[in-house]
C-alpha cells in the first residue's frame, strides 16, 4: 500500500497504517468484517460530498456519515436516538473507533498524493465479542474505562482502544512524551502543537 | 493565531499553516500546492511528519467529539483563558 505516494510514508507510519488497514477491515469486537466496511464506505461517502446519510445503511450508516462529516455537531440526545432506533452504545462505540482511525488513515494518504486505499473481500470470521468487563456509563455517551484521557476514549473494547494508540504514537508522539515540551524529532513540539491545535480548532475539538 | 489562521512564530510557520488548513478544509483532493511548498521549504522527511500529525487529529477530533468527552476539569482554566466557557459545550 502507498507505493503510488508523491511523497514517501516513513517506515513506521507505513507500518502503522498497513497494521490499521488490515484490523479496520477485518471482524472486530461487535461487528462484522462487512458491517465495518460499511462503516467506511459509508464514511468516505460523506466526506465525498453526500450531503445525507445512506439511506440503506440504517442509523448505523447514520452515525458513521455524522462521525465522518460533522462529529462536532453531535449531541446526546441524538445519541440516544440512535440507541432508540437499535444501535446501542457499544456499537455506536466502535462505530466511532472505525471512522477516527479511517480519517487518521485517509487523511495521511490523500495528503500524501497516494491512492485511497481499497477495501478487501470482508472476513466472514465472527466479531471477538470482546469487552472490556469493567466498562461503565460514567460522564461520557458510551462506556469508558477507568481514566477518561483522550487516547483512551474507546478502551471499553480493548482493541479498539489499542488500535487507536497504534496510530496515535507514531502519527503524533509517544504516550511518554505527550507532554514533553522538549521533545523534538523531525518536528519540534511546538511546531507538532501547532498542527494539532489548528487541526483541532477547524474541526471545531475543543477537548 | 491557531484561531485566526496567522502565521505562528516556529520555523516554517507559514508553510505548516497552509498545510493545515488545506487539509482540515478539503477533503477530498490532496493538498498538493501546500504540501509541496513545504517540501521545498522543509524537505520531504518534515512534511511528511508534519502530514501525519494533521491526520492523528482528524481521528482524535472524531473520537472526542463522537465519544462526548468533556473538556477536562483541569484545563478548564486554560479553556476560559482562550474564550469559551468549557461547561457550555453541549454534552
Amino acid at each position: 500500500m502507498l507505493e503510488n505516494a508523491v511523497l514517501a510514508p516513513a517506515k513506521l507510519r507505513q507500518e502503522a497504517v498497513d497494521q490499521a488497514w488490515q484490523n479496520l477491515t477485518a471482524p472486530g469486537a461487535l461487528l462484522t468484517a462487512a458491517e465495518r466496511q460499511q462503516v467506511i464506505r459509508d464514511a468516505r461517502a460523506a466526506w465525498a460530498g453526500a450531503s445525507q446519510p445512506n439511506p440503506d445503511s440504517g442509523v448505523a450508516g447514520e452515525a458513521a456519515h455524522w462521525l465522518a462529516a460533522d462529529a462536532e455537531g453531535l449531541r446526546a440526545d441524538i445519541i440516544a436516538d440512535f440507541v432508540d432506533r437499535g444501535l446501542d452504545r457499544l456499537r455506536y462505540l466502535e462505530t466511532v473507533g472505525v471512522v477516527g482511525r479511517l480519517s487518521n488513515v485517509d487523511f495521511y494518504v490523500r495528503a500524501l498524493g497516494a491512492s485511497e486505499l481499497p477495501l478487501p473481500t470482508p472476513s466472514t470470521v465472527a466479531p471477538t465479542g470482546t469487552i472490556d468487563p469493567e466498562a461503565a456509563l460514567t460522564n461520557m455517551w458510551v462506556p469508558t474505562v477507568g481514566q477518561t484521557y483522550a487516547p483512551h476514549v474507546v478502551d471499553a473494547l480493548p482493541n479498539e482502544g489499542d488500535a487507536v494508540r497504534d496510530l496515535h504514537e507514531p502519527m503524533y508522539v509517544l504516550m511518554t512524551s505527550v507532554g514533553d515540551a522538549s521533545h523534538q524529532d523531525v518536528l519540534s513540539k511546538s511546531q507538532i502543537e501547532y498542527m494539532a491545535a489548528r487541526t483541532s480548532y477547524l474541526n471545531e475539538c475543543f477537548y | 493565531m491557531v484561531a485566526t489562521g496567522a502565521t505562528p512564530d516556529v520555523p516554517f510557520g507559514a508553510e505548516l499553516a497552509a498545510l493545515a488548513q488545506a487539509m482540515g478544509t478539503c477533503w477530498t483532493a490532496p493538498p498538493v500546492v501546500e504540501r509541496d511548498a513545504l517540501v521545498a521549504a522543509a524537505g520531504e522527511a518534515f512534511a511528511e511528519r508534519a502530514i501525519g500529525v494533521a491526520a492523528t487529529f482528524q481521528m482524535m477530533n472524531r473520537l472526542l467529539d463522537g465519544v462526548g468527552a468533556p473538556v477536562h476539569a483541569r484545563l478548564h482554566p486554560l479553556a476560559k483563558e482562550l474564550g469559551f466557557e468549557p461547561v457550555d459545550i453541549p454534552r
